[in-house]
């Protein structure tokens, strides 16, 4: 009995450390959300081959330790300016449904709890071109997270 | 027996089956103009098994439509009639085998088997009342009516019918009218007690009638609640007495036959149907420690029956993966009475008679096609001139493999493609000398390549199958509208790659439906054109280099220009002037979705799909079709296949910072130009002259749109590419090196790029796009 409530406890901790839990990124001054869920790693810029046809926003594809992958430029795919890519650049490896995809981001910040309350639909309006990304806001202390509709950024 | 492992059972059942109605469509299909003693053999027998499987499984739908099949082909090789329509047999073979096929998928999907087979019996049925009623007389009915025949039946009603006795009672009065009994056991069926001993034993009826063996069987199988007939005619009166022999049966399988019990179950039960007093020891074969009974010492059964023993055997030999057979005949204490003489007495049931036993065994034997049915060496018991004494039981060297452990080994030797060649080609290595080192890697390179074709050929499989099934859809599809065609295939046995085949089953067969549909004119048309009334559509297979070739050609009407431009024109699909494009184009109009001339749909075509559907499946494997067609003579339609998808022998090239790699079979040379052999027509096409021959040039960069500092064509390297009978020459920036790579496909998310069709990894973890040389044609 005991071992079961245990590993109940267990897969509980595991639910909690992924819930309301989101990996912050910059893109200019703007902080950006992805549920944590759906973060496979972060890596370092590496090589990128173009695949001939495909979108400006689609830099190509990377080697991930054998596994090739679709990377994207999330700067391009907002169409926000370009820029070179520093040190700081980095490529979050996300997995949604049986997509897996790379996200050229200009910086990582942290991983956040944001509650439930604090998070709300974004204003309907106007669905300009970065908006339709944009699933919900979460409400800091400090400012605002944009938390991105995984989904709809995959639809190519 | 309720709870038996019916899992390891059905498995075993549908892998049986699988086999079997594979068998039997290959022998309906070859057999339509005329069947031949051993096929109809043949089919008798794979219908007799799946019979008796099916009814071992309770699949009752199955085992009835089977029955019927079995009935009709029974009667066609004891009787050899002369005036049978083939056509329509094979139909109602076909319907029966459909049917069959149809139940069969829902038993797998686990679900109820609720088809109802009756309206195909029936048709059965009717089929052979009409050959029966117009054949020469049958041989029972030619023996002088007013003589009496003396006759033995034994009548086992269905469990749980009730009233057993009544019921006996019932028969007994309705027998009276048509013949006279001479005596019943039990003796007394009003009795309460006799109940049981019907249940148990039957009812066993001696009676005298002037009626032929036939009527008399019809008229008792007609009883209700009938689960069993057995129906004999006595020698003579005397022979009423006929003592029951008994018999001692040892058998033993093959040692990898697996599920020894279940099949020594499956024996028992077909025992059961024919025979009575069937006893085996271990009693209970579902269990666990009778598996290793069975599969070490053997299966003992006892046999107590009046059956002549010829049919007794022929139970026994068509057992799958039977190893040894051992009969032996029990002198009884009892045996003074008559000897009941087997080989005069008639063969009923279902089991055939002791002269056709030997000729039902041989065809299957002489085909080899299922490895798994072994004729034991007999007892000595068995007669000498028994022809299955000579043979011997051949092993079994053929094991199947779960598909999905097969591409895991394909995956595996991937990874172990690409690791030795990081391992050899580490930059870390060098400028380092390492003699030994190189030698060293050359032997584990060979090794390597080695074990990748042996791991190749075991996913290779001739497209026999495939091509089989195209017999089927010729075969229905003129029967439907009323056309004559003549189908050859040529090359079955060139093999593919496994996942390949799957993928060219569908184009080949909307291929085959468009060109008897489209293709094919009806017989007074074809006439009237000067041509034999029966068209002929080949499918024929071939290697060539890396690809295979699959042919299907027609000598119909070909593909009529006017109306496929008109068509194109209504899609608004025309970019230029009608008399601009070259029949070639036209041609490939017939590939784009919606797109059908035919004025009529058809069952089969004219919906506007099709024809799409084999450009786009061919794409995914990396093939491509070409039509090639004459206006009155007919088309052909060529599908170039690679061989294999997974391993390619590739020159990688620079170009603009990527590598490209390009498949060695396509690539005919390469070579550096010189200023003087280039030159450009007014239209800006770059060509190129070498040893005599002009070549248009591609620029590898102009055509991915990407940027590279080699522009000039003398300072980069000019590749001749070929595809079909075209040549073009692509210009890349310099050669890296030729090397085995394993295709990758290119993530999901992205579209399918023309020109590239997978990617690989380098030795040194870089990616290189794999080229796809047909993308560069036919623009």
């Amino acid at each position: 009995m005991s071992s079961d409530n245990s590993t109940e406890q267990l897969e509980n901790d595991v639910e909690d450390t992924t819930k309301d839990r989101y990996m912050t990124f910059n893109i200019e001054s703007e902080k950006y959300g992805l549920e944590i869920a759906f973060v496979k790693e972060i890596i370092e810029m590496i090589p990128i081959t173009r695949v001939p046809g495909s979108p400006e926003y689609v830099e190509g594809i990377i080697n991930l330790r054998g596994d090739i992958i679709g990377v994207v430029d999330v700067r391009k795919r907002f169409g926000k300016q370009p820029k070179a890519y520093d040190e700081q650049t980095c490529i979050i490896v996300v997995e949604y449904q049986e997509y897996v995809l790379g996200l050229i981001v200009d910086s990582v910040n942290e991983v956040m709890t944001i509650e439930e309350e604090r998070v709300q639909a974004p204003p309907s309006a106007k669905l300009s071109q970065l908006n339709q990304y944009i699933r919900n806001i979460g409400q800091l202390g400090d400012g605002v997270v944009l938390l991105l509709d995984l989904e709809r950024l995959l639809q190519g | 027996m309720a709870d038996f492992d019916r899992e390891s059972m059905m498995e075993m059942f549908s892998f049986e089956m699988g086999q079997l109605i594979e068998q039997l469509e290959q022998n309906i299909i070859q057999s339509e103009s005329g069947y031949s003693m051993d096929q109809i053999n043949e089919i008798f027998r794979i219908m007799h098994t799946i019979k008796g499987s099916a009814a071992m499984m309770l699949f009752d739908n199955i085992s009835t439509t089977a029955h019927s099949v079995e009935d009709l082909f029974f009667y066609l090789r004891e009787e050899n009639p002369q005036n049978v329509d083939y056509h329509r047999l094979t139909d109602l073979v076909l319907a029966g085998m459909d049917f069959i096929k149809v139940e069969l998928n829902k038993a797998e999907a686990g679900q109820t088997l609720d088809g109802d087979g009756s309206a195909i019996i029936a048709s059965i049925k009717q089929f052979l009342a009409e050959i029966k009623g117009e054949a020469a007389p049958e041989p029972l009915a030619q023996e002088e009516a007013p003589a009496a025949h003396y006759y033995k039946a034994i009548v086992f009603y269905e469990d749980g019918c009730e009233m057993e006795n009544i019921r006996a009672f019932t028969l007994l009065q309705n027998l009276n009218k048509s013949a006279a009994v001479i005596s019943h056991e039990p003796a007394d069926v009003i009795n309460e007690e006799s109940v049981e001993a019907i249940r148990k034993k039957g009812f066993t009826l001696l009676f005298s009638s002037s009626q032929p063996y036939a009527e008399i069987y019809k008229h008792l199988a007609s009883t209700v609640y009938l689960k069993k007939l057995l129906l004999e005619e006595l020698e003579s009166r005397q022979a009423e007495v006929k003592a029951p022999k008994s018999y001692s049966v040892k058998i033993k399988f093959n040692e990898d036959s697996e599920m020894e019990n279940v099949r020594a179950y499956a024996l028992i039960h077909r025992l059961n149907e024919v025979l009575e007093g069937v006893e085996h020891l271990p009693v209970d074969l579902m269990d666990d420690a009778s598996l290793e009974i069975v599969r070490h010492e053997g299966l003992r059964i006892n046999i107590e029956t009046v059956k002549p023993k010829s049919e007794l055997l022929d139970i026994l030999e068509s057992t799958v993966y039977l190893k040894e057979l051992e009969v032996e005949e029990l002198k009884s204490e009892g045996d003074s009475l008559n000897e009941p003489d087997p080989e005069v007495a008639p063969a009923h049931e279902n089991a055939p008679n002791a002269d056709s036993a030997p000729n039902e065994a041989a065809p299957a034997e002489e085909k080899g096609e299922e490895p798994q049915k072994i004729q034991a060496p007999p007892a000595q018991q068995h007669k000498a001139d028994d022809p299955l004494a000579q043979k011997k039981a051949p092993t079994q060297h053929v094991i199947s493999v779960n598909v999905s452990k097969l591409d895991q080994l394909l995956n595996l030797m991937g990874e172990l493609v690409i690791s030795e060649a990081m391992v050899t080609q580490n930059p870390e290595l060098e400028n380092l000398e390492l003699e030994s080192f190189h030698k060293e890697a050359r032997q584990l390179r060979k090794i390597i390549k080695d074990l990748q074709e042996t791991v190749m050929s075991m996913r290779m499989v001739p497209l026999s199958t495939t091509f089989f099934k195209m017999h089927r859809i010729v075969r229905d599809m003129c029967r439907q509208l009323g056309k004559d065609v003549q189908f050859e295939v040529i090359g079955e046995d060139t093999e593919v790659d496994k996942n390949i085949i799957e993928h060219i089953s569908d184009p080949l067969m909307h291929i085959i439906r468009n060109s008897v549909d489209h293709g094919i004119e009806m017989p007074d048309v074809r006439v009237a054109s000067g041509k034999s009334e029966k068209g002929s559509v080949t499918l024929e297979a071939k290697n060539s280099g890396g690809d295979v070739l699959i042919i299907v050609k027609d000598d119909g009407k070909g593909l009529d220009r006017e109306k496929i431009l008109k068509k194109a024109k209504n899609n608004g699909l025309l970019k230029k002037p009608e008399s601009e494009y070259s029949d070639k184009e036209v041609q490939q109009f017939i590939f784009l979705p919606g797109f059908s001339t035919n004025e009529q749909v058809t069952s089969y075509s004219g919906r506007g799909v099709g024809m799409d559907v084999v450009s786009t499946n061919l794409e995914i494997v990396g093939g491509s079709v070409i039509v090639d067609s004459v206006p009155g003579q007919g088309s052909a339609f060529t599908l170039k296949i690679p061989l294999t998808l997974a391993i390619i022998d590739g020159m990688t090239v620079k170009m603009g910072g990527a590598k490209y790699t390009i498949p060695i079979v396509s690539i005919k040379q390469s070579f550096k130009a010189s200023g003087k052999d280039i030159f450009t027509d007014p239209n800006g096409n770059e060509m190129i002259s070498t040893r005599g021959e002009i070549y248009n040039v591609v620029r590898l960069h102009e055509f991915f749109g990407v940027e590279t500092a080699v522009k000039n064509i003398e300072e980069g390297i000019l590749i001749m590419l070929e595809n079909g009978d075209q040549t073009i020459c692509l210009l890349a920036d310099e050669l890296v090196g030729e090397q085995q790579v394993v295709v990758k496909s290119i993530p999901k998310y992205f579209k399918k790029t023309r020109g590239i069709s997978g990617c690989t990894l380098l030795g040194n973890g870089d990616i290189s796009l794999i080229i796809d040389v047909a993308g560069f044609f036919d623009k």
